[in-house]
């Protein structure tokens, strides 16, 4: 982990904003969000809804619906090419063959009238001009490698004779067909369950490793990330209030909010009588206050959170927050 | 824990529970082509006052099992024992009365509660079913269960679309709660809500519990949750109870396979706590053709070695030790 | 915990009705209705001539003009010399009596037996549903003439005639909101709070059905008058000589080419009142939110 910086950087986010301009008024739904993805990490991006983590994904391959969202500010650098500025052509190429994405409902990601095969196919020759019969092939490796068992058989199955999990897996098979180096992971197991969650978190990792991906997962389980990412992204109210690499997260959250949210979900190994409690409620994105925007919540609140937004600044190598009063850096190597 | 329950009285005692719902045909004359056993034989005793969690995969009969306590399924057989009377059969006005002790939370706060109705008429709504009350007491209750349940009294008057899903579900608790149930049956009451909001819900639960003296059966699926909030925890897999055990021996010490596959695989959010070597493969069968003998040995890492009874003969639910019961051929030796 | 008028609004998800987008449609429909209505209603105690006796001798006076007898008529005369504007006027009591009633009837019939279908399903709904397959399959407006030419055409028998036609489209609307409404678990919680199936179909399913039956009724409106004066143009419609919209088309038919306003301007008329009625109901529509 020590070794990031080193790493080369593959998308580079900067002041991405954007906002969705609705009958009931304007959300800012991201705001000023600027983050990094390494080569072959796992970044996991984490919030409760409503905290724009799954419209920062999108905005990064501009899936949003416009209108009424619209990416108002911002680049996104992918390999040094701002995706923003490219045209809806050579984006179809950019999706599929950069990033793809892996979507949280396999119920309704695939489409039922056709084979499973025939879907993988289909995205493989989006991109590249291979034969048919070649393509099947690499569609049934492609099973293979998500862990699909009797893949030659599978091939040829509709999706409705699938499980939930069997077909999270065939999504993400689809997902590998453009061989991309980015792929996005929106809450991909929480229509799941706990024991088939692990199995496709495990094959998350192990893509991650054998085939040299960067993955960015966005989920509200701060569990999931724990066991699955490398660095995170802590969100709230559409900013970035913290980043860090996951081990110190965890040990030493440092802005409040990540800090209750750890303390407040039950653990396994531990009994407590009663839980802590972040009170109150995430804040209305039509109306986001002036200053902190976890404020309202916030324990250690003072008279200058009220009025001031914190910016996002470097607290540890490599630990970002945005807090006025974070909580003290702990070195215990 | 297991003297406690000998000595306390049960509140509700499930003998032999079977919900089987038929599967038709689809063709234009309707025949039966088999059942879905959503619920298939469970005993389960729960004691006055205690928590008890259920926790399982989805499509393991959980929700069901909860519903069919409350009498909500006509495709129901066995026996339900609720304060020492058989609740199976009950019609009409009794099963009316029955209403007032035994109650219902929901996990999603949004389709709960009636969109067409304001928070008053929600909550008032089973007083004025079950009691002839006044209106200046009603309001006076359900002022009084609006406080208790941390609602400002402002927002009497508001339909539920106004609110978030942590204020619905506190609406929907002060309904369950209006008439002062002794069984609450709390069906994945914080899977719906944001983090930050599942702990404030899983608090106020434990609060009324104390102050109303309540009885609790938490079904969910988030096993951090059930074992934060319960006592002893039934673990089901495929409509049976595999594993009932109190909650520090269960996560300690699980017995059944499957419910040290389930524990590992819950993620804890702590990257130094990485324990992956039970991890489950495959999925859950279906439940209309459920497998022989024990319904989980496809998916067993010891049945190859357990011998042929784990494939056609189906394990009873037996303790294994004291107050700790597993349905496992593993351990009949010990019984 | 404190709630801003904003955030309401935004938990909410809905603005208040009046800064919806489907407010203009709504008052721009409730003012053709409005002048609709007016105008029939006037017409039940003042017209400026006789609706059914007219001066023989004023044949076909066109739109604001002084025919020979020296008096003035806003919308000319018929060919029997009877004042239009009168008869625009008198001739809309039957076209929007029919109307309302055959809605009316259509909404209570579609409301009650969509609860009924959606809520009991089973053997219940299996037969409603026939009873609409059978309804579509066969020709109702054969049936429809019939009965109107055993029973006569009072306005009563026109309605039920109508309703009968009509009815099928709104339950199929009802029918399927009733299924998704009783799967919602609300209903399950009135079950569980020991509410029986009599007070779970008044206290909660019929409230949350009302809009939809609301908004697909008003559609009916314009099918409903058209109906009408269809059956009158065909000469079943209410009794000569009171006139009704539908028949003074029929009537004015043979002048079309000279004289349009004989049937013109009922034909406007008719035009105005479903305009009016189908904004209303596509503004409710937006308003609240249903596709």
């Amino acid at each position: 982990m020590e070794s990031q910086n080193t790493l080369k950087v593959l998308l580079d986010v900067k002041n991405l904003t954007t906002r969705f301009f609705t009958d009931d008024g304007i959300v800012l739904a991201v705001d000023n969000v600027s983050f990094q993805l390494m080569e072959g990490e796992i970044l996991g991006i984490v919030g409760e809804s409503g905290s724009g983590k799954s419209v920062t994904s999108m905005s990064t391959m501009r899936l949003i619906p416009i209108p009424p969202g619209e990416i108002t500010e911002g680049q996104v650098l992918l390999k040094g090419r701002d995706v923003l500025k490219c045209s809806e052509k050579e984006m179809q190429d950019i999706r599929g063959n950069e990033i793809a994405m892996i979507f949280q409902e396999p119920m309704t990601a695939l489409n039922p009238v056709y084979t499973i095969g025939a879907q993988i196919i289909e995205a493989i020759r989006q991109h590249s001009k291979m034969g048919k019969a070649k393509a099947r092939e690499r569609a049934i490796d492609l099973l293979k490698l998500v862990g699909i068992p009797a893949p030659e058989k599978r091939v040829d199955d509709y999706p409705h004779q699938l499980s939930g999990g069997m077909r999270q897996r065939v999504i993400i098979a689809i997902a590998l067909a453009g061989n991309p180096s980015i792929l996005i992971a929106d809450e991909p197991t929480t229509a799941l369950d706990v024991t088939i969650q692990a199995q496709i978190l495990r094959l998350i990792r192990e893509i991650k490793e054998t085939q040299n991906k960067s993955v960015m997962l966005i989920t509200h389980d701060l569990g999931v990330i724990a066991q699955t990412c490398d660095r995170v992204i802590v969100m709230y109210g559409a900013e970035i209030v913290e980043q860090s690499p996951v081990r110190p997260l965890y040990k030493n959250p440092l802005h409040p909010y990540t800090e209750g949210l750890l303390s407040s979900i039950p653990k396994m190994d531990e009994d407590v009588e009663r839980l802590n409690v972040i009170e109150g409620m995430v804040p209305n994105p039509l109306a986001l206050p002036a200053g902190c925007r976890f404020c309202s919540r916030c324990k250690k609140a003072q008279e200058r959170c009220k009025a001031e937004k914190p910016t996002l600044r470097e607290a540890a190598p490599g630990r970002l927050v945005a807090c006025h009063y974070p909580c003290e850096v702990q070195t215990d190597e | 824990m297991s003297e406690q329950i000998l000595n306390a009285r049960p509140l509700l005692e499930v003998q032999d529970l079977k919900v089987y719902f038929p599967v038709y045909n689809k063709s234009l004359i309707r025949k039966k082509i088999g059942d879905v056993k959503a619920v298939d034989g469970v005993n389960l005793i729960i004691t006055k006052g205690q928590t008890f969690g259920l926790v399982g995969e989805s499509g393991c009969g959980k929700s069901t099992l909860g519903r069919a306590i409350l009498r909500l399924y006509n495709e129901t057989t066995g026996r339900i024992l609720f304060d020492g009377r058989d609740i199976t059969d009950l019609k009409g006005r009794e099963l009316l009365r029955l209403r007032r002790d035994m109650q219902l939370i929901f996990q999603d706060p949004y389709s709960s509660l009636d969109p067409r109705m304001t928070v008053f008429d929600i909550i008032s709504e089973p007083i004025k079913l079950h009691e002839k009350c006044g209106k200046e007491e009603l309001r006076k209750r359900v002022h009084e269960l609006m406080d208790v349940v941390g609602l400002p009294d402002s927002m009497m008057t508001r339909r539920p679309s106004e609110f978030s899903g942590g204020q619905r579900q506190r609406i929907g608790i002060a309904r369950a709660i209006a008439l002062k149930p002794k069984l609450v049956i709390c069906d994945e009451p914080v899977s719906a809500l944001d983090v930050s909001i599942q702990s404030q819900i899983l608090n106020l639960l434990a609060d009324l519990k104390k102050e109303y003296d309540l009885t609790y059966l938490f079904i969910a699926h988030g096993l951090a949750a059930v074992k934060h909030i319960s006592d002893d925890i039934g673990v089901m897999y495929l409509g049976r109870l595999v594993e009932v055990s109190p909650k520090s021996q269960l996560y300690r010490n699980p017995l059944h396979p499957y419910s040290q596959g389930l524990i590992s695989a819950v993620p804890e959010p702590d990257p130094d706590l990485k324990k992956e070597e039970n991890l489950l493969s495959g999925e859950v069968p279906s439940p209309i053709n459920p497998p022989s003998g024990c319904p989980f040995h496809p998916r067993c890492r010891f049945a190859a070695s357990c011998g042929q009874r784990c494939y056609t003969e189906r394990p009873e639910l037996r303790e294994a030790e004291p107050g700790h019961l597993v349905a496992c051929h593993l351990f009949d030796k010990e019984a | 915990m404190k709630t801003t008028k904003n955030d309401r609004r935004y938990r909410n998800g809905h603005l208040p009705w009046y800064r919806k987008k489907g407010v203009p449609r709504l008052i721009v429909g409730c003012i053709l209705v409005l002048i609709v209505v007016l105008m029939v209603g006037v017409s039940l105690f003042w017209t400026p001539h006789s609706p059914v006796s007219g001066n023989l001798a004023d044949r076909l006076v066109a739109p604001f003009h002084t025919g020979k007898s020296g008096t003035f008529y806003l919308l000319g005369t018929d060919p029997l010399g009877r004042d239009m504007t009168s008869r625009i006027m008198a001739g809309g009591q039957v076209s929007v009596l029919v109307a309302l009633l055959t809605v009316a009837l259509c909404a209570l019939l579609s409301t009650f037996l969509g609860v009924l279908s959606g809520y009991y399903r089973g053997w219940v709904d299996s037969v409603l549903s026939m009873i609409c397959e059978i309804n579509i399959s066969i020709p109702l407006f054969l049936i429809v003439i019939m009965i109107i030419a055993i029973f006569g055409s009072s306005v009563f028998v026109l309605a039920l005639c109508l309703a009968l036609n009509e009815w099928v489209s709104v339950f199929r609307q009802t029918r399927s909101k009733a299924i998704v409404q009783s799967n919602y678990e609300y209903v399950t919680a009135a079950r569980v709070m020991g509410a029986n199936n009599r007070k779970i179909i008044i206290h909660h399913l019929i409230p949350n059905i009302v809009p939809t039956t609301m908004v697909f009724s008003t559609l009916l409106v314009g099918s409903t008058i058209i109906a009408e004066s269809g059956l009158a143009y065909l000469g079943l419609g209410v009794s000569k000589p009171f006139p009704t919209w539908g028949r003074m088309i029929s009537e004015g038919q043979a002048y079309m080419n000279t004289e349009w306003w004989v049937s013109g301007i009922p034909a406007i008329c008719i035009a105005i009142l479903v305009l009016g009625v189908n904004l209303i109901g596509d503004g409710l529509r937006i308003i609240w939110r249903m596709e």
